[in-house]
């Protein structure tokens, strides 16, 4: 199995580490035992019974042992876990769930491979298909033991879209995961819901309390070697703590150095103060005085290593001391094995804090600036730009900040950390530096808010007169769009002329940043080339866009992104296809199946917008069974791809297909799908509105026409517009089918006109052949069998059948004209390679002969087609899922489903579960099995119900392979 | 900008008043058995904020009050 992700054993020493993943190893472990754990069963049972309930919520105060409590028991327990704990950096859900996806995958290796691509770049607009593949990674191994994910500290999180996608994974909670999630209070996750339907078993703060005996064991501890603790002595001292585990082990502590114990508890236990402050003064006066002042200047730390902290105090020696603490019980977490990283217990480390502030309020700052020196040169830049802040040097944060944007935002895919960091600054030192200004612009853009845009560049191109800091960059000044000020400018200038419809603009601003730019800068370029293709696209000039394209597409792929390499294939391919070139376009999606499939192994994600142009191109040459096949593939897979237009296109091959097969209603639940993922106006790079509306004619449902093409604006006497041509054609052929071939031969001759002018033959094959059908409606038979003699002589060499097949009756009449014409030798039927006619003929016959349920392949070759929830749970079973597995995902009885397996065994004809899978791959009712393994089990069930899921399309500007989100309309759920 | 709020937070136990840096500036006053923090904070987040540093602490929260509305003898805003 190829899987890109990481090979690394888990237990290779995490010191080895570098770079910025220095510090992701000691997240996914779950914390180091204390010296002096004590054992408690009872918490142990209750944990062990909410595992088979799936959602384990462990929620105290600080200080109760919820960590100590969970990593202790996940050591224990058979059930391979996944550990993450979680810091205020994890509120970006890009990070969250790139963080969770290498926590899993150390339960399930391999996982990160598979699911990584979904994290971008570039950046999902919403993460539920990755969380679709996690889900189905996770309940194709029914047979192992469950895994464990469990998500300490849950309680920093407060983004809603992290919270959102949580609780999306709890809802489609597969059986082969438990969610353990520890926090100091209650996550906003529909607990109420969980806790009715018995999903939620829950560890309290009246659980965690110590009861008297562990009291007595924990504070028992602390006095190894001398006198037991009176009973009274315990009371007292549980009763003052109230059972706190924090407050008990301060007790503990405090306990070992006292000479009058007596005296101690009396004082103590007499006392109002807040009992931790009491404590911990009591325990900082047992240090001396080095181990004392190196506990409160690296309590500014998160994380500790001897390193840093020799760094951060300016005194060496920070390891031994680390260790000492560690062995003294200084709650110091041990987050690796080799004790290269520890972290202070949170509660304490602020109880440290508050006395660093009191009594040396000006060292605190100083101390910061060193740990954003130590973790800056690191590369750690989350970490150095919060003790920058901290440490009040914005200037400084600042320029960490431009430095890493590229990475962090592109490569990562973290836009919710960049706003972060950028809410931080003060306006006005935002506002004097251009590359922080473009910054904003860029975030503004990815969240929808195009008005935001304009000011904040223009102020950059203000600010960057001023300019002449040094800049480098960290992905390098070839990977980096911040580094060249001017090409960037040019750049959004293009992206909002697009939001203006400003076609021109588009282009002329595209081209300035070409100009501004060095051919190095392969990324800024490679957008540059995307903002012009598809300017050009709308104005017809194809071969420009095809050239921009290519330069676009080979940008991406030399810049090794996959995902943006697919897309940008995607669309050259398109411009192929519309120019009348099928063979390129073919050639185009194999080279980008080179490196989605890489090695011709499971195809990614990726992959599928290249299945999706073959299946249209394979139908358009009427091969029904190629067609099918990758259509199902490709859509099975887009649905797990950033870009919705793909999956949108894909859908209607799938209806084309099945309207050819003669399954009319299938074909029109995949078309309306499809215009739901990609809804008005027609353009070049969504012709799916046009789509559904010729469905329609085919289906005989005028009315429904006649509609769209009211709601459409479109009108006969439109100018010639390449942008709205394949709107334009449909409204020909409502004209057509409404008794109208006189305003449908104005329109179509101006579209002839200009098709011919840009030499656009892809488009001519098309014209001529409505131009053909609306000549015979005008009684103009001669000039009718002409214009079709053309359109046969454009299509023959490409192989193009179904432009004429799908024309149904009318088409098939003036064939056989065409046909006794040549018979008769007359002129106008003109030369044609032999038995080309006949091909376009059997194809339209076959159409004929497919009545509904009767058709040779596909959906359609049942007696009794499947319902939808029947093909439902059949991806199910072919995913492996047992009968209670579906009936929890599809949230219905179990008798229910049985009745829908007994059904579709009947309609298959198959006596068991495994006979009806192989049957219905045999039959196309479901992908291959590599595609339906990653698929089908939320992607039919719940990911399709979702508007928005894939990212809508909207206008041509948002199909822009713009790494990151760019446009509102493609935000999905989580954006 | 809007007027900050005048907010009352009463918790268990005693705090000193070098506490008083860690939440925000307020006031931090005892009276034996309870502590109470007081005083204004620019917005509904910094008490927020400043709830969840007690909820960090582990301490008992008995009250919140802002002080600009229904306390006797003072009219509401508004």
């Amino acid at each position: 199995m190829s899987s890109p992700g990481r090979p690394v054993p888990p237990e290779q020493p995490e010191a080895a580490a570098t770079g910025p993943e220095i510090l992701l190893a000691t997240k996914l472990r779950a914390p180091g035992q204390r010296p002096g754990l004590i054992p408690r069963p009872r918490l142990g049972q209750r944990l062990d019974q909410g595992l088979g309930h799936g959602l384990v919520l462990v929620c105290a105060p600080a200080g109760y042992g919820k960590t100590v409590l969970l990593a202790d028991w996940v050591r224990r327990s058979a059930c391979p876990a996944a550990w993450l704990s979680l810091d205020p950096g994890d509120n970006d859900p890009a990070r969250f769930w790139r963080h969770a996806v290498a926590a899993l995958d150390r339960v399930r290796p391999g996982l990160s491979g598979r699911a990584g691509a979904l994290l971008g770049p570039p950046a999902p607009a919403s993460f539920e298909p990755l969380l679709a593949v996690l889900i189905n990674e996770l309940a194709a191994q029914p047979e192992s033991a469950p895994a464990l994910l469990v998500l300490d500290d849950y309680h920093v999180i407060r983004s809603a879209a992290v919270h959102q996608s949580v609780e999306f994974l709890m809802e489609h909670r597969p059986p082969g995961l438990c969610l353990a999630i520890a926090s100091r209070s209650d996550p906003p996750l529909a607990l109420a819901r969980l806790r009715a339907r018995g999903l939620l078993t829950e560890v309290r703060a009246t659980e965690l309390r110590f009861t008297g005996p562990e009291a007595a064991a924990l504070l028992g501890q602390s006095l190894a070697g001398r006198d037991q603790l009176p009973d009274d002595v315990i009371a007292a001292l549980a009763s003052r703590t109230e059972g706190w585990a924090a407050g008990l082990q301060l007790a503990a502590l405090s306990l070992r150095g006292q000479r009058d114990l007596g005296g101690f508890v009396a004082a103590f236990t007499g006392s109002h103060r807040y009992v931790l402050d009491y404590l911990t003064e009591e325990v900082l006066e047992q240090q001396d005085e080095q181990l004392r002042a190196f506990l409160l200047e690296t309590s500014v730390l998160d994380q500790l290593s001897g390193e840093l902290c020799d760094a951060v105090t300016g005194r060496a020696g920070g390891q031994a001391l680390l260790e000492r603490a560690e062995q003294s019980g200084l709650f110091l977490v041990p987050l690796d094995e080799v004790r290269h990283w520890w972290r202070y217990h949170h509660l304490f480390a602020d109880l440290l804090r508050v006395r660093l502030q009191r009594e040396q309020p000006e060292r605190a700052a100083q101390l910061h600036r060193g740990a954003a020196a130590w973790y800056g040169e690191r590369g750690l830049a989350d970490e150095a730009i919060q003790h920058a802040l901290a440490a009040g040097d914005l200037a400084w944060a600042a320029r960490m900040i431009e430095q890493h944007f590229d990475e962090v935002f592109y490569q990562r895919g973290e836009q919710a950390t960049i706003s972060r960091w950028l809410a931080a600054l003060p306006a006005g030192l935002v506002q004097a530096r251009p590359r922080l200004l473009l910054a904003r612009a860029t975030v503004a853009n990815a969240a929808g808010e195009v008005d935001a845009v304009e000011p904040l560049v223009e102020a950059a191109q203000q600010a960057a007169a001023g300019t002449q800091e040094p800049f480098t960059p960290t992905v390098g000044r070839a990977a980096s769009m911040l580094a060249n000020i001017p090409a960037l400018i040019a750049l959004d200038r293009s992206y909002l002329a697009q939001f203006r419809d400003d076609t021109d603009g588009t282009a002329e601003f595209a081209a300035a940043a070409l100009a501004a730019s060095d051919p190095a800068e392969w990324l800024l370029r490679s957008i540059a080339h995307g903002f012009l293709a598809v300017a050009e696209w709308r104005r017809g000039r194809l071969a420009a866009a095809e050239s921009s394209f290519a330069a676009s597409s080979a940008g991406w792929r030399a810049g090794g992104q996959p995902t943006v390499t697919a897309w940008g294939g995607y669309q050259l391919a398109q411009v192929q296809r519309a120019q009348g070139r099928p063979d390129a376009a073919v050639q185009t999606c194999r080279q980008t199946l080179d490196i989605t499939m890489p090695g011709g192994g499971p195809p990614l994600p990726a992959a599928g917008p290249a299945h999706v142009v073959l299946g249209d191109i394979a139908y358009q040459r009427d091969d029904l069974d190629a067609a099918l096949r990758y259509a199902a593939d490709g859509v099975a897979l887009c649905r797990q791809f950033v870009y919705g237009p793909p999956l949108a296109a894909g859908l209607a091959t799938l209806a084309w297909v099945r309207q050819a097969s003669g399954d009319p209603e299938a074909a029109m639940s995949a078309m309306t799908e499809a215009a739901q993922i990609a809804p008005g106006p027609v353009s070049p790079l969504n012709p799916v509105p046009a789509l559904l509306a010729r469905l329609r004619l085919a289906q005989g449902d005028l009315a429904g026409a006649e509609r769209w093409s009211q709601e459409s604006g479109l009108s006969p006497d439109d100018p010639p517009e390449y942008a709205r041509e394949a709107g334009h054609l449909a409204l020909a052929r409502v004209l057509l089918a409404t008794g109208q071939p006189g305003p449908a031969l104005a329109l179509l001759g101006r579209l002839h006109e200009a098709a011919t002018a840009q030499d656009r033959p892809g488009s001519l094959l098309e014209i001529s052949a409505l131009q053909a059908l609306a000549l015979a409606a005008a009684s103009e038979h001669e000039a009718a069998l002409t214009a079709l003699a053309a359109a046969l002589t454009l299509a023959c060499p490409r192989g193009l059948v179904r432009v004429f097949a799908d024309e149904g009756a009318p088409m098939g009449v003036l064939l056989d004209q065409l046909v006794a014409a040549r018979r008769a030798g007359q002129p106008a039927a003109g030369a044609l390679a032999p038995g080309w006619v006949s091909r376009v003929q059997r194809a339209l016959e076959a159409g004929r002969s497919a009545a509904p349920g009767r058709a040779g392949a596909g959906p359609a070759a049942l007696p009794e087609p499947l319902t939808p929830r029947e093909l439902q749970v059949l991806g199910m079973l072919a995913a492996g899922l047992s009968n209670q597995a579906i009936a929890r995902q599809l949230v219905v009885t179990l008798d229910t489903v049985k009745k829908h397996v007994s059904h579709v065994l009947g309609k298959l004809g198959a006596a068991n579960r495994t006979e009806a899978v192989a049957l219905a791959r045999d039959l196309g009712l479901i992908s291959l099995p590599g595609a339906a393994r990653r698929g089908p089990v939320l992607a039919h069930s719940v990911l399709a119900r979702q508007p928005g899921h894939t990212g809508q399309t909207g206008p041509d500007r948002t199909l822009v392979p713009r790494p990151a989100g760019e446009d509102s309309t493609r935000r999905g759920t989580f954006g | 900008m809007t007027e900050p709020t005048h907010y009352e937070i009463r918790v268990e136990g005693i705090l000193d008043d070098h506490w008083a840096a860690w939440f925000e500036g307020l006031q931090v006053t005892s009276d034996g058995e309870h502590t109470t923090l007081s005083g204004p904070l620019p917005d509904e987040s910094a008490l927020h904020g400043a709830l969840a540093r007690i909820r960090d602490l582990g301490m008992h929260l008995i009250s919140v009050r802002r002080l600009d509305i229904g306390t006797p003898g003072e009219e509401a805003p508004l």
